[in-house]
């Protein structure tokens, strides 16, 4: 590489990698990369899905291999063979993945490998355990956690938190971080932040993930931008904004705001979805809300507010203790009771995680794609779902939504993130039937390019008379996309908002809290 | 570069489907070589095929219920179950001649929902692992069975129904069935479907509960289906009939390369090698004169194989 840049300052570089190169199969997913951190750096690490950037860091962590190049840890050699080898030699990285076991308890977890500093006569001494951790929980703002309870049973967001604990606790000098601020709560990640500057004054050196741009030049003194597995150039944060940034990642000129350009709320006449009281007890009380046919109504609050379970519920994959969810459907209005109801009267649903909840991953295109329409498939071919039907309908999907991908019959397992939520979303819209789309978090995890698609595509939907329903941890997606704004806070719907220029994202968070 | 490498993982996935027929054919060689003179006569394939016809159709049933992931271990005990009712009901009847053939079938099938009902009740809507439900209805059917038999083995004259042309029948009858409703029907899409990932399935608007109540009932029918022809076979219902039946059946459908784990690469055509395969190994060392006790570690040490090859999709994960 040409870009072989030296930020040295004067301190000694911390981590330095020399030509790094890793292929899987046929792809090359980190080639000739050499970045080179220096201690007192926090350094961010961004790129589109496929970049290479989360395979860089497992090569730095010891939990894969390079096929070539060498990784120098403040100037000496640094082989890994695994990532407790790294972790005890003073390197700590947080992966985008969840790595806990779930029904150990959060002190175990926390000790995983390390449980020998409690061992006396071959005997772990629990009690000691606990207490240490409790005064760990309580360092970093956790101390409602239990140091006994099995970790699988705390919420997603403080699972991620024990792991950001748990490699924050034992001071590394280099820290790799992936992709994790979007899976922790708000105050988890000025936390994380915190820790990360005061990590810096230590003289650690950083490296750090995101596909938040505005939080990367936040945090970092300087950015490397990878691109197809290849490094385009390391620039200092100061030179930079989010706009330069993006259009480095994608290798063109980015126009600058990719949401609906009409600053006006408009909708059709026409109601699409009612929902009245709806109550899960522990998880949102008394919601009521309509959407109206070509309307996109946004739900924004903190993670924990009850907007996931809402999206869940609506389209009735939760059984709920009151109220009632109804659809017009052909004239006449359908009470939702399963989610076979609600799909079977026109309501698509695009849930938050969608390798877990979304996509069967270990199938086809085309079988995802086909999955929501076979009922109809079967009619249309008089009782036989017949494979070329199956094939044109996935090639529409494949074709609308410009997924990348060999053919409609590869596996789901083998695309990119961004283009897994194309399927997601293909799915629904390969139905004709479709009147209410339900999307929890859409542009979760993935890059620009893609985002800029999907809320096109919204654009469109919205146009064609859809009502949407955008549930969204950022604040700036529903500004920009949603004709309403419903804020929820604590289960209750706290506050609506109509679209307008004026609305700013402080007034939205002045809600949330 | 990404879709070269997809290009390669689907070549391997294709061939692998490929195995479970290659073993079919090596083994029909072996058998030929070792036994040249009895193994490839035409009175001799004809046996090996009624013998494992009644397996093929019970594994047409189980190949629902595998492909959703779980596994029905009361094939066995439910096909003496129907046996046993059935004979039960000849007894009560008086039936004889041709209104024999008729009352058998249509018991036998009653019996097979009914067991498959039970099934699938506490599977799907008490939410019971089907490994301890059918584990536990294993046990439920064969006493009462033996109950019904009172420990002595009945002679059912249907024998008729035995010959090779009109098992190849019902053979062939139920394979279309199978293959319609497996891989051109909801039932077997929306199987597959759960089998791949059971909360995507839902949050399809799948109606899972229900699914998995259809696959049990399509157990018990198939079950029902092949228990005629198993009697016709021994020509007797015995309380020690289908003993570890429902594990040649798991077997054969494993060798056949259906996955444990369920899901997309379920495969109809999976039942009708796996099921040629245990056939003609149990025919093929039978006529070389091997010990019967040695057919089962032969059983055994190719079912382990089989795993072994067949690349358990969820592996690919591992290479991302």
């Amino acid at each position: 590489m040409e870009h072989q840049e030296e930020m040295q300052n004067g301190s000694a570089i911390s981590i330095e990698t020399k030509n790094i190169s890793k292929s899987f199969g046929l792809v090359r997913a980190v080639s000739d990369v050499s970045v080179s951190v220096s201690a007192g750096e926090a350094r961010g690490l961004v790129g589109e899905n496929g970049a290479g950037k989360s395979t860089l860091l497992k090569v730095l962590s010891g939990i894969t291999q390079p096929d070539h190049g060498t990784i120098l840890k403040s100037g000496k050699l640094f082989a890994p063979r695994n990532m407790v080898e790294a972790h005890a030699s003073g390197l700590s990285i947080i992966l985008q993945e969840v790595g806990i076991i779930p029904s150990l308890s959060v002190a175990a977890n926390l000790y995983l490998g390390r449980t020998n500093h409690f061992v006396r006569g071959g005997i772990i001494l629990k009690k000691r355990m606990y207490e240490q951790v409790r005064q760990l929980l309580s360092d970093f703002g956790a101390s409602h956690i239990d140091p006994r309870m099995p970790i699988g049973r705390l919420s997603k967001e403080d699972q991620k938190y024990i792991e950001v604990i748990r490699s924050l606790a034992f001071t590394p000098d280099v820290l790799l971080v992936d992709e994790t601020s979007a899976a922790l709560p708000g105050d988890g990640c000025d936390l994380l932040f915190e820790k990360i500057t005061e990590m810096k004054a230590a003289g650690a050196s950083i490296l750090f993930v995101s596909h938040r741009l505005r939080e990367v030049l936040r945090i970092c003194d300087s950015v490397t931008v990878l691109r197809d597995g290849e490094l385009v150039e390391t620039l200092s944060s100061a030179d930079l904004d989010e706009e330069g940034l993006r259009s480095l990642m994608v290798g063109r000129e980015f126009s600058g705001h990719y949401y609906r350009s009409d600053q006006i709320a408009t909708r059709s006449d026409r109601l699409a979805l009612t929902v009245r009281n709806l109550t899960i007890n522990g998880s949102f009380h008394g919601i009521s809300l309509e959407i109206h046919a070509g309307e996109i109504v946004g739900i924004g609050g903190l993670t924990g507010c009850g907007m996931h379970p809402l999206g869940k519920a609506l389209f009735g994959l939760l059984k709920v203790d009151d109220g009632v969810v109804q659809v017009e459907s052909g004239g006449s209005v359908r009470t939702i009771c399963s989610a076979k109801c609600a799909a079977s009267n026109g309501i698509g649903y695009v849930p938050r995680d969608r390798n877990e909840d979304g996509l069967m991953l270990t199938s086809s295109i085309r079988d995802n794609i086909c999955l929501p329409t076979q009922k109809q498939l079967q009619r249309q071919g008089r009782g036989i779902i017949r494979k070329r039907a199956e094939k044109e309908l996935a090639q529409k999907g494949v074709e609308l939504l410009d997924i990348k991908a060999t053919s409609i019959e590869q596996l789901v397992i083998a695309l990119s993130g961004g283009n897994r939520q194309k399927v997601a979303l293909a799915k629904w819209l390969a139905r004709e039937d479709l009147k209410v789309l339900i999307l929890d978090c859409p542009a979760r995890g993935i890059d620009v390019g893609v985002k800029a698609y999907i809320y096109e595509l919204l654009t469109r939907l919205k146009e064609q008379n859809i009502a949407i329903l955008l549930i969204s941890e950022e604040l700036p997606e529903l500004i920009g996309m949603a004709d309403r704004i419903l804020i929820m806070k604590e289960g209750r719907l706290n506050k609506e908002y109509t679209r307008a220029e004026t609305l700013k994202e402080e007034i939205l968070i002045k809600s949330m809290i | 570069m990404r879709p070269r490498k997809l290009q390669s993982l689907r070549k391997l996935t294709s061939v692998r489907w490929l195995l479970p027929l290659l073993g079919v054919v090596l083994l029909f060689v072996i058998f030929a070589i070792l036994s040249p003179d009895r193994f490839v006569q035409w009175r001799n394939l004809q046996l090996i095929f009624r013998q494992s016809v009644v397996l093929m159709i019970a594994g047409f049933g189980m190949s629902f219920v595998m492909s959703q992931g779980s596994i029905d271990l009361s094939q066995g005990s439910l096909l003496v179950l129907c046996e046993s009712v059935a004979a039960a009901a000849m007894a009560a009847t008086g039936a004889s001649g041709s209104a024999l053939l008729p009352l058998v079938i249509v018991v036998c099938v009653v019996v097979g929902i009914i067991g498959g009902i039970f099934n699938g009740l506490f599977v799907s809507y008490v939410r019971i692992p089907s490994f301890a439900v059918t584990i536990a209805t294993m046990m439920i059917f064969r006493n009462v069975a033996v109950a019904i038999l009172n420990k002595r083995s009945v002679i059912v004259p249907i024998s008729h129904i035995g010959s090779f042309p009109v098992m190849l029948l019902g053979f062939l009858v139920m394979l279309f069935v199978t293959w319609y409703l497996f891989d051109y029907n909801s039932v077997g899409k929306f199987s597959k479907a759960l089998g791949s990932n059971e909360i995507a399935a839902e949050a399809s608007g799948i109606p899972v509960m229900r699914l998995k109540m259809w696959a049990f009932i399509l157990s018990g029918v198939c079950v029902g289906i092949a228990a005629p022809f198993h009697i016709a076979r021994l020509g007797l219902c015995s309380p020690k009939a289908g003993e570890f039946f429902e594990f040649d059946v798991i077997t054969a459908l494993v060798i056949g390369g259906t996955p444990l784990t369920g899901g997309s690469s379920s495969r109809v055509y999976s039942v009708i090698i796996g099921g040629l395969i245990v056939g003609m190994l149990s025919n093929g060392l039978t006529l070389l004169g091997i010990d019967p006790t040695v057919k089962d570690l032969v059983k055994g040490g190719i079912l382990i194989a089989a795993v072994a090859l067949s690349l358990e999709r969820t592996k690919l994960v591992a290479i991302k």
